[in-house]
């Protein structure tokens, strides 16, 4: 059954909609004037009084990220929500059929959900022509924890403008723009002046004319390809000729990449000292101390800054090391040597791990106590942080110890991994390169056995192949300065029956959760 | 004016115009219209709630229909009617009363099912009955009157929308035929929000169909073979996201609660909960348990500010005697001739057993702690006040249990599973480390140790909080799995005991 809406008894609206249909005609006719796509902002429901003021500033900044990509026109926001409110135009569907009136290409709507201890910000984009045909094509999520120093007037526009940056940018380099093929004023095609199109080859696709022409979703048949030169001009390739209302695909993946490559730069800018080699400097000299009193001061770290997840994960992670690292220093070969007592290799390489925890093993998880918190503060706008933000200090960091440069740049889980990666190469490279002492009672002294050289060079060779692509990859990823935890569209597996008819089939259903 | 101005008319003001005059003739928008029947592709559903006096209720009614919208909304299966639609259908059913109503003005919209959602207060407490009323045979099974309640009124909306979401398990796409385009393709009336996407999909009565191309709630779809009429419905077997959607509002429903009886909220107001427990569990509580054994356990509670606590006898009891077991045993199992202290030893004194003893010395901490968290579960009861953490409580309780045996179901409120890992764990150890030298019976027993611990820890991770603040507002009442045990009279006159467990569906 297809939408009805009956109007049996001609009234004022069945007088409307001849001028409905007409108005649009008289000022030129809606495919005419739709040269650059147009945007509306449908508003951002708010729970609360403080949720109303995050949804007021998230929508003046998401109204000027949508203005500085250059991509878009847009519907005078407040214009808008008169209207939309005066009808009672909320839901979905009638945001849609309004969208599709008015010749709107994307429709942004959004919520922000007051929830005690947070704020969860909702953006929804929707496609409106083809090839989305209303299709919601971006859902940008996130969730900024509240403390009293978020909403200052000064960070909360930052933080909404972050958001508002990101949520345009993640739905600039999904969107797809239909435009279609203009007259050219001679014999051939182009496309129109005002739309932005690097020159290149592009498929051609070609509306199919169905019984329904009311603008809801239709087939789409790929009529050929075309290229268009750098003047807007229309070829052919192959035998299809381009026709009157054929259209091609264009997206704003540069435009988006810029925009957020331009934001991100920005606020590293405001919110690290950039400290350059100096910081780098001082991490070396402190090294040694900071990780000799590693598993005292991280813990109290972790404790007076409140991140308790930090407190677990570092006792969960550190623990096996930690025993490691006492049980070397604990029981030295010295001692057994001076009782003349046998030295297993595992005793000795216990104690060379236990110096090597002492030296700079622990760093890592010294600068995760600590630098968790700057980060913290300067992902939320709190002033210029110190010490943190350097990529000489991230590189050193990696370089000498397992996942520093990652902590040090906020990467916990990251840095975890290569701690441990780390640690356990190096625990087997040492347990290769100890010697093991036996005591021969009858001359006094100690026969020394050696490890496998050849395993102790493949370990050293893959602890190398670890430090190069480990210092790589902290110079390749970001300061993980993110205010509020982004939540990303997620994949999901879950079992299905599927009935083909009289069978019953046992499937897999993979969703992607919008 | 000029160019520039009648260029941006053109551009943006003639569209919005448009669209307005179009929103203009929307059902609702005016008063002329007699006869409106709306039936979108997916079927609608129409959510009324019942007027209230008070402005408490009125505002919740408000919440609950959007939160009711949400739902089916989020579930792709029922479109609910628009505002502007049920304005007018309230209009077009005047003159009739109560159910009728209600009745009539789902009949006029034309939809396929109704909910009729009633508010009321009793003092403190919030109560919703919602009534879903089906209008098609097929949809039949979900004729539904449920009733809930609970203190928080932010959890009223959210229990109703968990409700709705449950209504939507096995519901398949149900797409009418809309139109057919030419020989194989068909216009059908569901997309991506029923959950749609292009490819290929099994149906029930059509065989594999291929979806072409889809929009929000209409999608191209090519039907081989005579394919169906238009206007009969295509059975593609695509469900809801039942336990995804139904998590979302749990997850609210918790938030809210914690946000009200939290320890941060309620007890501990100026001061991080979280520092405070931690403070009191590593630092108060011993210094409390070396001045004041045992009793320093309950003492030791008021660091996180309970007004008025009382200590639990029975705890103390039980912790006490522990306690005095731990370090008395040895000297029980000598007939007292063993020396006390565990660092010391004589011909009475086995190495066994003085390994046995510096266990049960060494671990009396574990004991003070164990303790500790068993009267705060009792303080946290009492005083209807949930502990910090408690947002990660399924984490933190099996790090408490990893910590202190039995500490996680002490954390959730659970003392007796708590008592009873505690015990077991206890004894255990003290086994394992009398038989350490016992190669083989050693081993066994320090096996079953690790088995029990894995299973404290699983324990503490999965089971349900014991505390009713957090239970009244949190658990789902019409499906959750309950234990009962009764009595029965057969009709001889035999009486039978019954045990078991209960779920109702």
């Amino acid at each position: 059954m297809r939408p009805v809406i009956k109007l049996s008894r001609p009234g004022l609206g069945a007088k409307l909609l001849p001028a409905f249909i007409l108005f649009p005609l008289v000022l030129g006719g809606a495919p005419a004037f739709a040269a650059r796509p147009i945007a509306a902002m449908a508003g951002i429901e708010a729970s609360s009084p403080r949720a109303t003021q995050v949804a007021g500033i998230l929508a003046e900044r998401l109204a000027a990220s949508l203005r500085s990509s250059g991509a878009f026109e847009q519907i005078d926001r407040a214009l808008l929500a008169d209207q939309l409110s005066r009808y009672g135009c909320d839901a979905e569907a009638c945001l849609l059929r309004f969208a599709r009136t008015a010749g709107v290409s994307l429709l942004l709507r959004g919520r922000v959900d007051d929830r005690g201890s947070m704020l969860a910000v909702e953006i929804e984009a929707y496609g409106i022509d083809a090839p989305y045909f209303g299709k919601l094509l971006y859902r940008y999520r996130a969730e900024i924890v509240q403390g009293p120093a978020v909403l200052a007037a000064r960070e909360l526009p930052l933080v909404c403008e972050e958001h508002a940056v990101r949520a345009v940018a993640g739905m600039l380099s999904r969107f797809t723009l239909s435009v279609p093929l203009a007259g050219d004023g001679r014999t051939g095609f182009a496309v129109p002046a005002d739309v932005r199109m690097s020159a290149g080859e592009y498929d051609l696709f070609r509306p199919v004319r169905t019984p329904r022409e009311d603008g809801t979703v239709r087939p789409v048949e790929t009529a050929g390809r075309i290229r268009i030169d750098a003047d807007g001009r229309v070829t052919a390739i192959g035998t299809t000729e381009p026709m009157a209302g054929d259209y091609i695909l264009t997206g704003f993946r540069d435009e988006a990449e810029r925009m957020a490559g331009l934001h991100r730069a920005r606020k590293e800018e405001s919110v690290f000292r950039h400290p350059g080699y100096s910081d780098a400097l001082l991490a070396a000299l402190f090294s040694v101390p900071a990780s000799a009193s590693m598993p005292l001061m991280a813990p109290l770290g972790y404790y007076h800054y409140g991140d308790f997840e930090g407190l677990a994960l570092w006792a969960a992670n550190a623990a096996p090391w930690l025993y490691l690292e006492a049980s070397g220093l604990l029981r030295r070969p010295e001692d057994l040597r001076s009782e003349k007592r046998d030295v297993p290799r595992e005793t000795a390489a216990r104690y060379n791990f236990g110096l090597y925890m002492l030296c700079v093993g622990g760093l890592p998880l010294f600068v995760d106590a600590f630098a968790h918190r700057y980060l913290r503060d300067a992902s939320l706008y709190q002033g210029t942080q110190p010490v943190v933000g350097g990529n000489p200090t991230a590189v050193f960091l990696s370089a000498v110890s397992g996942g520093g440069g990652h902590f040090y740049k906020g990467h916990r889980m990251w840095g975890y991994l290569y701690f441990h990666l780390n640690n356990v190469l190096v625990y087997s490279a040492l347990r290769e390169y100890s010697s093991a002492r036996r005591y021969d009672p009858a001359t006094d002294s100690y026969h020394t056995s050696r490890g496998d050289a050849g395993r102790l060079r493949m370990y050293l060779g893959t602890l190398g192949v670890v430090k190069i692509v480990e210092v790589a990859h902290v110079l390749s990823i970001g300061h993980s300065i993110s205010a509020g935890r982004v939540i990303e569209e997620r994949f999901s597996l879950a079992p299905e029956l599927l009935f083909d008819g009289s069978e019953i089939a046992p499937g897999v259903r993979m969703t992607y959760r919008f | 004016m000029t160019m520039h101005a009648i260029q941006h008319i053109k551009k943006l003001v003639a569209p919005i115009l448009s669209a307005f005059i179009a929103l203009a003739a929307l059902p609702g928008a005016m008063a002329g219209a007699a006869e409106i029947r709306v039936n979108p592709p997916s079927g609608g559903v129409a959510i009324f709630v019942l007027p209230a006096a008070d402005p408490a209720l009125g505002a919740l009614g408000i919440e609950s229909a959007a939160a009711l919208r949400d739902a089916f909304d989020r579930c792709g299966r029922f479109l609910p009617v628009e505002e502007h639609q049920l304005r007018w259908a309230y209009r077009g059913a005047q003159g009739v009363q109560d159910d009728e109503f209600y009745e009539r003005a789902a009949r006029l919209l034309d939809v396929d099912l109704y909910v009729v959602v009633s508010l009321s207060r009793m003092g403190e407490a919030y109560g919703a009955s919602m009534r879903v009323v089906p209008r098609r045979e097929e949809l039949r099974k979900l004729d539904l009157t449920a009733r809930l309640g609970g203190r928080l009124l932010a959890n009223i909306p959210l229990k109703l929308a968990r409700t709705a979401v449950s209504l939507h398990g096995g519901l398949p796409v149900s797409a009418p035929v809309m139109a057919r385009l030419d020989s194989e393709r068909y216009l059908i009336g569901a997309g991506q929000w029923h959950g749609l996407g292009v490819g290929t999909r099994p149906t029930r009565d059509h065989g594999a169909i291929e979806v072409l191309v889809t929009g929000r709630y209409e999608s191209v779809v090519r039907i081989p073979g005579a394919g169906p009429g238009v206007d009969s419905k295509i059975v593609i077997p695509i469900f809801p996201d039942i336990a995804g959607n139904t998590g979302r509002y749990e997850k609210r429903i918790s938030e809210n609660t914690i946000a009200r009886y939290g320890a941060g909220s309620t007890l501990l107001k100026d001061t991080d909960p979280r520092k405070r427990y931690i403070e009191g569990a590593c630092v108060v509580n011993p210094g409390g348990n070396a001045c004041l054994p045992v009793y320093g356990a309950f003492l030791a509670t008021g660091y996180l500010g309970f007004k008025d606590p009382k200590a639990d006898a029975t705890g103390l009891a039980v912790s006490g005697s522990a306690l005095a077991l731990q370090f008395a045993l040895p000297s029980l199992l000598t007939g007292f001739s063993a020396h006390f202290f565990p660092w010391e030893r004589d011909a009475d004194k086995t190495r066994d057993m003085q390994r046995m003893q510096a266990f049960l010395w060494a671990s009396s901490p574990l004991t003070v702690s164990a303790a500790y968290f068993d009267q705060l579960a009792v303080q946290f009861s009492r005083s209807g006040v949930l502990p910090p953490f408690f947002e990660d409580r399924d984490a933190f309780a099996a790090l408490c249990s990893a910590v202190v045996p039995g500490g996680g179901q002490f954390y959730k409120g659970r003392r007796l599973s708590g008592w009873g890992f505690f015990v077991s764990e206890m004894s255990l150890g003290a086994c394992s480390a009398y038989y350490f030298d016992d190669t083989e019976k050693g081993r066994v027993l320090l096996a079953a140790l690790g088995a029990l611990k894995l299973a404290d820890i699983a324990a503490a991770f999965f089971m349900r909080t014991g505390y009713d603040v957090y239970n009244r507002e949190t658990v789902d009442d019409r499906t959750s799995l309950v234990p009962f045990l009764q009595m029965r009279e057969l009709p001889g006159g035999e009486g039978i005991m019954m045990l078991g467990m209960s779920y109702r569906h």
